[in-house]
C-alpha cells in the first residue's frame, strides 16, 4: 500500500518524523515523502521514498521532468487536468504548483495523509483521482486559526465533507473540528506514541533548595509563556526559590516581560534544541510546565512523563485526556497565572515519596497508552478502514 | 505664522499613511510654521502624497545585484563630495569597517544626495541605527524622538548599549513622556548634556469635543471600548480576563475592541475560550474619522497596555468626554491622573481592572461627570495641536 505522509517539509516536526519512523517499520507499507528539503541530514529506511526539491529552481525542474514523465501515463494526466482546476495563475506559479503536486499524482498513491488541515484545499482534488485523503487534526489549524478566519472556517465546512478520513490527536480536537462538519464517523482518535526504549525512567531526588522548572515549545502566544512569566513574578514575590528555562526561542514580548517584571535572574531562554538535547533538558529539571492556552496533546508532556519528570499542565485541548490531576501530574486552568503559581508553590512543599509516586504513575500511564506500536496500529486501522485494504498481521 | 525657512529632514520607516494622524499633524504644523520638511523613508504605496519624500536606497540581498547597485549608485555621491568624505571620515573614526562604510554610504544615499538640511530628525530612535554619523556628514544638527517601543522594548532585544554610538553624535532629544526619558537615562546611558524637550502627543480636540454626556453608565448595558492595534503591547488579554470577572459578577456589558493587527487570532481565541463571544466584538476596519462617533456611543475607554509611549487614543477619549481606565504602562500614568481625570491600574492585572470597573458602576453620576469634565478640560488645555505646533517650532529652531 502506498501512503504519503505529507507536511510539505522534509524532515518535518518531531512528532511527524516519529510517525514516519513507526510507519516505515511496517512491511505492507511503502511510505512517500514529498516537499521541500530543509537543511539537516536525515536518513530514512528503505521503504521510505522521498521526492523533494531544495529551492524554487529545483521545484520548477521537478515540475518539468514530471510533465515529461506524464507522457507515459496519458490517462492519468487527463484525469489530473480535470481534477485540478487552475485559476488564472502565472506560469511560474503554475510550474511551482506542478513541482508540488505532479510527483504526488504520478506516484498513484492509495492514501495521502495530510498533516496540516489548512492545506486541505490544495490536496482534496486527489480524491477525484482515487487517492484517499486523510487529514490529521492538529493544534493551531483546528484550535484557533478558523475562529479568526471566516474564509478558513468556510473552507473547512466545504472540504471536510469530501475528505475520506481524519486522524485526531485527541478527543478534544475531534470535538473542536466537528463544528465544521459531521466527521466523527470518519475519525480515529490516535494518541501520539513514543518508542519507550529511547526514554529511560529516571526519577530525581527532590531538590530542597531550588525548584528547577522548564518549558519546551516554540515561542508562540498559544504556548502561554506570558502567563507562566506572570506566575514567576508571583513566585518571586512569595520568596520561592526557583529557576525557569524556556526552550524554544525568545520573543520580544517575553524579553520585555522578563525585564519589566525584574525576572532576569530567574528566567533563561534557549533556542530550539535537538530531540536528544530536549530529553537532557527535561531530565535536568524538577518539573516541566506546560502553560499553553491551546494544544492537541503536547508531546513534550508525554516525553516528560516517560522520563520521570513531574508535569504541571494547563487544562487545554486534550491534556486532561492524559493527565489526572494529582495522580500522574497536575492540571491547572488555562490563562491563570495565580493557579500556576499556587500549584508550583504547593509542589515545593510536597513530600519526596508523593512526587516519586506521581512520576511512577505517569510512566505507567505512558507505557499503557502512548507506546509507538499503539499509534502505528491505530494508524494502520485508520488506513485500512479508509481503503478497505486488508493488511497482513504485524511481524 | 511663518517665521523660518529652515529645512528639516525627517527619517521614518515608511511614508506617512493617510490615517497616521500623529506624523501628519506634526509635519503640517512644521510646514505652517515655515519649515520645509523632507521625509526620508522606505518606499511603499500608502503614502500621503501631500508630503515630499526621498526614498531610501535599499541594497539587494543578492550579491551580484548588490555589487551592481554599489557600482552604479555610489558615483551619484560625487555630486556632494564633501558630504561623502565627511561620512567616510566620521565613520572611520567611529571604528566602522570598509564594508560597513560602503553599505552606509549606499543606504543613506537618499539623504546624502538630498538638499541641504538644518536638522536631521529621527522620527523613532531606532531609525538612528546605521545613521549615527549622518548628521556630521550633512553638517547639520541631529535629533531624535523617544516614542515608546524604541526606548522601552528595542534595546532589550538589541542590547542596552545599542544607542551608545548615536548618543555621541546627537544634539537634541524629543521625548513624549518623562517616563521614557528616565528609562533612557537609567537604562540606556543617555548623556545628561544632550538637550531634551518633552513634547507630549497632541490631538485635534475640535474633532472630539461635542455632545456633553449627561449620563455615563447606561442602566441596561455598560458599553466599553478599546482602540489599538491587536498586538501584545496593548494587553488586550488582560482586559478580556477582567471582563470575564465582570460577566461572572452578573454585569450586562458590551466590549468592543477596535483595531487590526497580527494578534487577531490570539484575541479571538481568548474571547472564545473565556466564553465572551456574545459580549465582545472585534472590529478590524474602522476609519479614524469614525472614532469620535464611536467614542460618544461608549461609556468607558479601557486601555490595558503593557507597553505604551503615551497613548493618543486616551487623549482623544478624554476629549470626547469618556471615562478612561488605563494601565500604568510608561506614559499612560502621565496621560491620565488617577482618580482625578480617570483611573490608572497596575499593568498585567485583570483583577484590578475588574475591580475598577465595578467601582465605577457604583459611583454617583455627578462624580463621574466631574471626572470626565476635568479630563476634558485638561486635554483641551494641555494637549491641543496648537500648543504642540509651537513646541516643535521651538525645538527645531533651538
Amino acid at each position: 500500500m502506498k501512503v504519503a505522509v505529507y507536511s510539505g517539509k522534509i524532515p518535518s516536526t518531531t512528532f511527524i518524523e516519529r510517525l514516519i519512523e513507526g510507519l516505515s517499520k511496517e512491511k505492507e507499507l511503502q511510505i512517500y515523502l514529498f516537499g521541500r528539503l530543509k537543511n539537516g541530514e536525515i536518513t530514512y529506511r528503505n521503504r521510505v521514498v522521498t521526492k523533494s526539491f531544495k529551492n524554487t529552481l529545483g521545484q520548477i525542474l521537478l515540475a518539468l521532468s514530471y510533465r515529461i514523465l506524464f507522457f507515459l501515463k496519458p490517462n492519468l494526466w487527463r484525469k489530473f487536468k480535470t481534477a485540478r482546476a487552475y485559476k488564472a495563475t502565472n506560469l511560474k506559479e503554475k510550474l511551482k504548483d506542478w513541482g508540488k503536486v505532479l510527483p504526488v499524482v504520478y506516484s498513484e498513491l492509495d492514501i495521502f495523509h495530510l498533516q496540516w488541515a489548512k492545506d486541505l484545499s490544495n490536496w482534496i482534488f486527489l480524491e477525484e483521482l482515487d487517492v484517499r485523503v486523510i487529514c490529521s487534526l492538529r493544534g493551531a489549524h483546528i484550535n484557533y486559526s478558523p475562529l479568526a478566519d471566516d474564509n478558513l472556517a468556510r473552507s473547512y465546512q466545504e472540504l471536510f465533507v469530501k475528505c475520506s478520513g481524519f486522524h485526531a490527536v485527541s478527543k478534544a480536537i475531534m470535538t473542536e473540528a466537528s463544528q465544521y462538519g459531521e466527521i466523527k464517523a470518519r475519525t480515529e482518535v490516535i494518541y501520539s506514541g513514543l518508542d519507550l526504549q529511547k526514554f529511560t525512567l529516571k526519577i530525581k531526588p527532590k531538590q530542597i533548595n531550588k525548584l528547577k522548572i522548564v518549558s519546551i515549545g516554540r515561542a508562540h502566544w498559544v504556548k502561554g509563556y506570558h502567563y507562566a512569566l506572570d506566575a514567576c513574578k508571583l513566585l518571586k514575590d512569595r520568596n520561592i526559590n526557583f529557576s525557569y528555562l524556556i526552550v524554544g526561542g525568545e520573543t520580544e514580548e517575553l524579553q520585555y516581560q522578563v525585564h519589566d517584571l525584574n525576572l532576569a535572574s530567574h528566567v533563561n531562554f534557549k533556542s530550539r534544541l535537538s530531540i536528544s538535547e530536549v530529553k537532557k533538558n527535561i531530565g535536568d529539571h524538577d518539573l516541566l510546565l506546560l502553560p499553553s492556552v491551546g494544544e492537541g496533546i503536547a508531546n513534550v508532556v508525554l516525553e516528560s512523563m516517560a522520563l520521570g519528570t513531574l508535569v504541571v499542565s494547563t487544562d487545554c485541548g486534550g491534556m486532561s485526556e492524559v493527565i489526572r490531576d494529582g495522580e500522574n501530574g497536575f492540571l491547572v486552568p488555562i490563562m491563570n497565572s495565580e493557579a500556576i503559581a499556587s500549584r508550583l508553590e504547593e509542589i515545593t512543599t510536597m513530600s519526596e515519596a508523593k512526587q516519586r509516586q506521581i512520576c511512577t504513575t505517569a510512566r505507567q500511564y505512558i507505557e499503557q497508552n502512548h507506546q509507538e506500536h499503539s499509534m502505528i496500529t491505530g494508524m494502520l486501522d485508520l488506513y485500512k478502514d479508509t481503503t478497505r485494504f486488508t493488511f497482513k498481521s504485524r511481524d | 505664522m511663518k517665521s523660518t525657512n529652515k529645512t528639516i529632514g525627517l527619517v521614518i520607516p515608511a511614508p506617512i499613511g493617510y490615517s497616521e494622524t500623529f506624523f501628519t499633524s506634526k509635519v503640517k504644523g512644521l510646514e505652517e510654521a515655515g519649515f520645509k520638511v523632507i521625509i526620508f523613508c522606505a518606499r511603499n504605496n500608502d503614502a500621503d502624497a501631500s508630503f515630499k519624500y526621498r526614498y531610501q536606497w535599499v541594497l539587494s540581498a543578492k550579491p551580484v545585484i548588490r555589487v551592481l547597485q554599489v557600482f552604479f549608485g555610489l558615483p551619484m555621491l560625487l555630486k556632494c563630495p564633501s558630504r561623502g568624505s565627511r561620512y567616510i571620515r566620521y565613520a572611520r573614526q567611529s571604528g566602522q569597517s570598509i564594508g560597513s562604510i560602503i553599505r552606509g554610504l549606499y543606504n543613506n544615499g537618499n539623504i546624502l544626495t538630498g538638499p541641504r538640511l538644518d536638522t536631521l530628525h529621527f522620527g523613532f530612535t531606532t531609525m538612528g541605527h546605521g545613521r549615527e554619523v549622518i548628521g556630521k556628514a550633512m553638517n547639520c544638527k541631529l535629533s531624535t524622538s523617544f516614542r515608546g517601543y524604541d526606548i522601552g522594548v528595542y534595546p532589550l532585544k538589541h542590547g542596552l548599549g545599542c544607542y551608545h554610538k548615536l548618543w555621541k553624535h546627537l544634539d537634541k532629544v524629543h521625548t513624549i513622556s518623562d517616563d521614557l526619558l528616565e528609562i533612557a537615562y537609567e537604562r540606556l546611558a543617555l548623556p545628561t548634556n544632550i538637550r531634551v524637550k518633552k513634547i507630549t502627543p497632541a490631538i485635534d480636540t475640535k474633532k472630539f469635543v461635542g455632545r456633553e454626556k449627561r449620563q455615563f453608565i447606561r442602566t441596561d448595558k455598560l458599553k466599553i471600548l478599546s482602540i489599538g492595534r491587536l498586538h501584545w503591547k496593548k494587553g488586550h488579554e488582560y482586559a478580556l480576563k477582567a471582563l470575564k470577572e465582570l460577566k461572572e459578577a452578573g454585569i450586562n456589558f458590551q466590549y468592543d475592541i477596535v483595531g487590526s493587527g497580527k494578534d487577531l487570532e490570539r484575541i479571538i481565541f481568548t474571547k472564545t475560550k473565556l466564553g465572551l463571544e456574545s459580549e465582545v466584538n472585534v472590529c478590524e476596519e474602522v476609519s479614524h474619522s469614525d472614532v469620535p462617533e464611536l467614542m460618544k456611543s461608549h461609556d468607558i475607554l479601557l486601555h490595558p497596555s503593557v507597553q505604551e509611549g503615551f497613548g493618543n487614543t486616551v487623549l482623544e477619549a478624554q476629549a470626547a468626554g469618556m471615562l478612561c481606565i488605563v494601565s500604568d504602562a510608561e506614559g499612560l500614568a502621565e496621560n491620565v491622573l488617577h482618580e482625578k481625570t480617570g483611573w490608572v491600574v497596575p499593568k498585567r492585572n485583570s483583577a484590578m481592572i475588574a475591580r475598577q470597573l465595578l467601582e465605577i458602576l457604583n459611583m454617583p453620576q455627578d462624580e463621574l461627570l466631574q471626572i470626565s469634565k476635568m479630563a476634558q478640560n485638561r486635554v483641551l488645555n494641555q494637549y491641543d495641536l496648537e500648543a504642540q505646533k509651537s513646541a516643535f517650532t521651538q525645538f527645531f529652531n533651538a
